[in-house]
């Protein structure tokens, strides 16, 4: 390379002190990491870290009053409260589902499109493009597109079964407890799916022809390649998929169900998040609001610790990021 | 072997029915509610799937002046050009000094950030709302923009710390020798060498700002100060009440235009190798 060269070059006449700074890997000056660091860190120790702290202080208290009023020192009250109540249950248990069943259906959705299209289809590029739109929508918009799907009169959904000729009338889709909670799960499902095909499909392309050409001459059928070749092959970047729909799933969650069912009907769509924020800014019961997100916490954070540890290896063994 | 070759295009024909089929339940809704933004609010309950008989642009002329949807397109452009510069050049520089220099607590402070992936936002909304309300920044972008920004570390440091470890060595050392400062390597050799992370991280904020919802929702109760989704959702809500879908229809559309058209400029970029690159293990 040219510019090594040149650098190779002037490399004889340089001054002692630039020589140690880069020969010997000494530390790097105490001023510079603080002028690159510093800036980040403080904002992000500031407004997340400090949340944090702060939210395992308040869910210790009771509070009287609109949000600032007296607070009253009740220890683990908050949780005994929690424990009792059949709110939070409903709720955290329809978090899991909900969560479990938009994971467990885009991640086999995505598999099944990405795996057919891999051998560079027709019109595999137009597929690529069309099923990732959705994922570059705001959630709000999303919902406000399946809000009038699910619409019972004008809904396009009633309409198109009608059309197929199964004629069930105006089925309110989220407004019965029996189908509800699916019904808020499918607007997720459109959106993230596309992501999840595009990622897989990067990593099936990415195995070395001669694994599938090898299963191949042993005899492999279409099915014993995908299972046995394939899905081992893709499993970390499934992994890493449904980890970074986890990160973002409360939010996700907290937006549709707000914006589709406001948790209803009868709370039959009540999410964590969703009765966090009911707890917090309706009823004014911030502590116990703050109970109910570290309960949350340390459930999520016995499942992120083991994912942490991974995405940590990755950033430190200074692979590749592409 | 004529079976099997009946076999095979068996098979690529189903294969093509099953893609076309998801790209349809992908795109007619988007269609509809697109085409929709034109029909009146009368024709919603006469004739809801067809083609609007006229084509009633003043929905969009409705929902950007009296609808506000031009206010909050405005406020959603200056959050968004705001937050994403200060994400960017924030990120950057703390990416370079975790992934490039040499100084005691740097796992721990690549932990620190990384493991914000793995705090949600929403779990937090009391205590960032009782923050920033002590702070009197409540309700106002001087409370609103460094709560975005900090969300959005996490992500961006994860994404950008392997960009930045794959810069070889030699061309950070050959700057030294020749007499440059850290500065200098930062903006001479490492941002340009880093551009494709700092591309696809820009990308990625640029729709995470522009999509946010929960925090704004929470933190922002103004009208004036509204962006786009958080305008959204308030006319989604209030519909139930005036039933004036045009304008709602509108207001869809005008949110969704610019991702769309933002989608198909970057859409190679995007559905190529660089979102590969972001998040492949």
């Amino acid at each position: 390379m040219n510019l090594l060269g040149t650098i190779g070059f002037s490399a004889g006449m340089q001054s002692k002190q630039q020589q140690r700074r880069v020969l010997k890997k000494t530390r790097s000056p105490i001023r510079v990491v603080v002028f690159f660091l510093a800036p980040a860190l403080i904002v992000y120790l500031a407004f997340v870290a400090y949340p944090v702290v702060k939210i395992f202080r308040l869910c210790l208290f009771r509070w009287r009053g609109i949000t600032r009023g007296t607070q009253e020192f009740i220890g683990f009250g908050n949780f005994v409260k929690l424990i009792h109540d059949p709110v939070f249950w409903r709720a955290f248990v329809n978090n899991v589902v909900l969560f479990l069943f938009v994971v467990v259906v885009s991640v086999c959705v995505a598999l099944f499109f990405a795996y057919i299209i891999a051998r560079r289809i027709k019109g595999s590029m137009f597929y690529r493009a069309t099923w990732l739109f959705p994922n570059m929508l705001g959630d709000v918009i999303v919902a406000s597109i399946w809000l009038f799907i699910y619409h019972p009169t004008i809904g396009m959904l009633n309409y198109f079964l009608s059309l197929i000729g199964i004629d069930i009338g105006a089925t309110p889709w989220l407004g019965q407890s029996s189908t509800a909670l699916i019904a808020v799960t499918i607007p997720m499902i459109w959106k993230f799916a596309g992501l999840y095909i595009i990622l897989f499909l990067a990593a099936i392309q990415e195995i070395p022809q001669s694994f599938l050409d090898a299963a191949r001459i042993d005899g492999a059928t279409r099915w014993q390649e995908f299972f046995h070749v394939i899905l081992p092959l893709i499993r970390p970047t499934i992994a890493v998929a449904i980890v970074f729909l986890m990160w973002n799933s409360f939010s996700v969650i907290f937006t549709y169900v707000k914006l589709l069912t406001e948790g209803g009907p009868y709370r039959s769509t009540e999410v964590l998040p969703t009765y966090i924020y009911q707890v917090g800014f309706k009823y004014h019961e911030f502590g116990y609001g703050s109970a109910i997100s570290v309960a949350t916490f340390i459930f999520i954070f016995a499942l992120a610790a083991l994912v942490l540890r991974m995405l940590m290896e990755r950033l430190m063994r200074g692979e590749k990021g592409f | 072997m004529l079976i099997k070759r009946l076999r095979e295009s068996g098979l690529f024909v189903i294969i093509q029915i099953l893609c076309l089929s998801y790209s349809l339940f992908v795109l007619v809704p988007v269609l509809w509610s697109s085409i929709s933004s034109f029909r009146s609010s009368i024709e919603f309950f006469t004739n809801p799937f067809g083609l609007p008989s006229t084509w009633k642009y003043q929905n969009f002329v409705y929902a950007w002046n009296q609808g506000n949807v031009g206010i909050y397109f405005r406020n959603s452009v200056f959050i968004t050009a705001v937050c994403v510069t200060i994400i960017i050049l924030l990120s950057a520089m703390a990416s370079f000094a975790l992934s490039r220099l040499k100084f005691r607590g740097r796992i721990t402070v690549l932990f620190l950030f990384i493991s914000g992936l793995f705090v949600p936002a929403a779990l937090l909304l009391l205590p960032l709302f009782l923050m920033l309300q002590d702070l009197h920044v409540l309700g106002s972008y001087v409370g609103l923009i460094p709560v975005y920004v900090a969300y959005s570390f996490p992500f961006t440091v994860f994404v950008l710390v392997p960009f930045f470890n794959v810069i070889p060595q030699d061309l950070e050392e050959a700057a030294f020798l020749d007499g440059a400062s850290y500065y200098q390597v930062f903006w001479k050799v490492m941002i340009p060498l880093a551009k494709p992370g700092l591309i696809v991280a820009t990308i990625f904020n640029i729709f995470g700002i522009w999509n946010e919802f929960v925090l704004g929702y929470v933190l922002i109760s103004k009208k004036s100060l509204k962006t786009l989704p958080l305008g959204l959702a308030d006319i989604l809500m209030k519909q139930h009440y005036t039933a004036d879908y045009g304008k709602l229809f509108a207001a869809i559309f005008i949110a969704l235009a610019p991702v769309a058209i933002f989608y198909v400029i970057f859409q190679r970029k995007l559905t190529g190798r660089l979102l590969e690159g972001a998040i492949k293990e």
